[in-house]
């Protein structure tokens, strides 16, 4: 029994995690206004990145040193992404779905073409088993929570948790947050009591870049050991979770709980008893994550608590 | 000169903002090269150039045959963004379109053409179906069409994956779909005599004839004004009597049917295409899109930019010998896409020229 806690919970921890952090990602950038659908696009970068880093280095440096370096570089390359996507759609006004379109197709790319050089290879492995950690002290011991939470989990896991409550803090509770709320929905009133909505839409861009590329990193870190210049869509699922969640981080998380326990089911079908004796073929749990995504936006209610201007560039002179 | 240009009657804002984005696509590559292996960047950007003429006319007549899917996924996407639909299905519909040409065309035993003729067709309606539930859902729900086309590839991919390794006409050893008979790919209209050893077949005059009806559709008849209503504003339209939603479906269905076909040319064709028993997307339906950026969404000017990038591609395949991925074509056609992004502020410019432009002379007449 213990070993299926551990298989599921654990499971459904590391999808959980990654989805959380793309949705507020998405959420930040959102909340201030830009239509931010190359959560993709950062992900792949941030993995890239990051995995990078740990296969070039991984025999170099000490695994705490490597594993602080990874998400710091996943995060920087996350960010001037996010900036790039900001440019075009803060500054130049451009049309936001078309500039995201255009970052989710050029970072596999870059992706690509890096790593070709480098290996020769369009993918490349890299080990991730070191940065787990075997048991937490004292929480590991409690019954059922224990092996569940605080056995074998990777130390990204934690760290994303601590950044979630961090930034759901900063979002809801902070003098900045609430100046970023404001110019997603009515940015002339935010520029009236002296808010600079371009300024705040780039911090926006910023965190959401760099949270972004660090989902991307933790995702591909946990879940595979092959880089393959893809997040597998894991972006557009964050994306879908925020809608699904009323742009509300509870709500995030409850959705990424959700397709947590979907991207469980999907990636471990074949050893789980009852369920590999259906008579349901393979390929249905592959398209599964994809299939529950389009039911769930197809049955989310109109988006009424969506942030009222999100996707229109910032016009001054308008009413 | 620029003035000439401003002043003319024709709009060229959309021309001039197309070859803006080409030069900085072009650019970004360049210096992506630099970034990657400085000593061969300039090699690298000369074989871009003229890596279509690698082995002549031989390499020059395949690029007839690399740009017709990417023609008609740029049209298809350049016939939804008119409505305003952001239809980024292209790698889905065209995975399934091409699966269901090629077995209809291999299985169906109608003889040299018609078999060929009628798997071109099963494979439009097959893109066109992939398309539906997007169509449905964003025409009925209003749900965003970004997310369900990706979705919709993602689940494409994997169903005609599956259903190939299932099928006839899959080759288990090789681990992708078999020969089509020589007698069944499409009609190359004795091209070949002119494009010796290349991939060349009628594929790209169809696309042309698609092009032109599809300009017509658009401009001469009231299905293409109310495409274009919708894509303005889709409640107004509704309000002023077009049926809204029944525009938004039927133009994202044509667009998938056009991507279907586009599969279909790609793998019934004379290049060595096969469709693989591994689980990648067809980057073809991205290409689509910036073929469709660059064209300004216009059907006929697809067939050259369609032209170009396919062109781009080519070349791409000859990067591998001065030491660089061919995914260096895929980081320019994403620049050029960012760029288009961008149109609006090359356009406004270019309005604001002429409005000066305008003053100035009016100015003059005043002293005068």
């Amino acid at each position: 029994m213990n070993v299926w806690i551990r298989l599921i919970g654990g499971g459904i921890l590391l999808f959980f995690m990654p989805l959380t952090i793309g949705g507020m990602a998405d959420l930040f950038a959102e909340r201030s206004g830009v239509l931010c659908m190359c959560v993709e696009g950062i992900m792949v970068a941030g993995a890239f990145a990051g995995v990078l880093m740990i296969r070039l280095f991984a025999e170099t440096m000490n695994v705490w040193a490597l594993l602080f370096l990874s998400m710091a570089v996943s995060m920087i390359i996350g960010l001037l992404v996010g900036l790039l996507h900001g440019f075009a759609a803060i500054h130049l006004k451009a049309e936001q779905n078309i500039s995201s379109t255009a970052i989710n197709t050029l970072t596999p790319a870059l992706a690509m073409l890096i790593s070709k050089s480098i290996f020769g290879t369009d993918n490349f492995t890299y080990s991730s088993n070191k940065f787990i950690i075997p048991k937490v002290p004292v929480l590991g011991d409690i019954p059922i929570i224990g092996p569940l939470l605080f056995q074998g989990t990777y130390a990204t896991t934690y760290i994303g948790i601590i950044l979630v409550l961090i930034l759901w803090f900063i979002l809801y509770k902070t003098r900045f947050g609430l100046q970023l709320r404001s110019t997603g929905e009515n940015p002339q009133a935010s520029d009236s009591v002296g808010i600079s909505v371009y300024k705040m839409r780039y911090s926006a861009m910023m965190i959401a870049g760099a949270i972004g590329g660090l989902a991307g990193f933790t995702y591909i870190l946990t879940t595979s050991y092959v880089f393959m210049g893809t997040v597998y869509g894991y972006g557009f699922l964050a994306l879908s979770i925020v809608s699904l969640g009323q742009w509300k981080p509870s709500g995030i998380m409850l959705g990424a709980l959700l397709f947590g326990a979907i991207g469980v089911l999907s990636s471990t079908y074949s050893v789980i008893p009852i369920i590999k004796d259906l008579p349901i073929p393979p390929v249905f749990y592959s398209m599964l994550p994809y299939i529950i995504t389009l039911l769930v936006v197809a049955i989310t209610p109109n988006a009424h608590n969506a942030p009222a201007v999100c996707g229109e560039p910032y016009d001054k002179s308008k009413r | 000169m620029l003035k000439k240009l401003l002043m003319s009657k024709r709009d060229y804002s959309g021309v001039l903002s197309s070859l803006i984005a080409i030069v900085i696509g072009l650019l970004v590559g360049f210096i992506a090269m630099i970034a990657v292996k400085p000593s061969s960047a300039l090699a690298g950007l000369r074989m871009l150039v003229t890596g279509g003429f690698f082995n002549g006319l031989t390499t020059f007549g395949s690029v007839f045959f690399y740009a017709t899917p990417i023609i008609l996924c740029g049209m298809g996407d350049a016939f939804a963004f008119k409505a305003s639909i952001f239809n980024i299905g292209g790698p889905g519909q065209m995975h399934i379109g091409a699966l269901v040409a090629v077995y209809v065309t291999c299985r169906i035993g109608l003889g040299a053409p018609w078999s060929t003729i009628v798997g071109l067709l099963c494979g439009a309606l097959a893109g066109a179906l992939w398309a539906l539930i997007p169509a449905l859902l964003n025409a009925y729900k209003r749900v965003n069409i970004i997310i369900t086309t990706i979705m919709m590839n993602y689940i494409g991919m994997y169903l005609a994956v599956d259903l190939l390794k299932k099928s006839s006409i899959f080759d288990s050893t090789k681990n992708q779909s078999i020969n089509v008979p020589r007698d069944l790919r499409v009609a190359r209209l004795g091209l070949d005599k002119i494009f010796v050893g290349s991939a060349i077949d009628c594929g790209f005059f169809v696309a042309l004839i698609i092009a032109i009806i599809l300009w017509f559709i658009l401009e001469k008849t009231t299905f293409g004004y109310e495409i274009k209503a919708v894509g303005k504003n889709r409640d107004a339209s509704d309000y002023a009597g077009i049926d809204a939603r029944r525009t938004i479906v039927l133009s994202v269905l044509i667009s998938g049917a056009l991507i279907g076909l586009g599969g279909g040319f790609m793998y019934l064709g004379w290049a060595g295409k096969y469709l693989l028993g591994s689980n990648t997307q067809l980057s073809e339906g991205f290409t689509g899109i910036a073929v469709t950026m660059l064209a300004n969404n216009n059907p006929i000017a697809c067939v050259f930019s369609g032209f170009f990038l396919a062109y781009l591609t080519q070349s791409g395949s000859y990067m591998q010998a001065v030491g660089f991925a061919p995914e260096i074509v895929k980081v320019i056609s994403s620049v050029v896409v960012y760029c288009s992004a961008l149109s609006r502020l090359v356009s406004e410019y270019l309005r604001k020229r002429k409005l000066d432009y305008i003053a100035a002379e009016k100015k003059g007449d005043a002293i005068r």
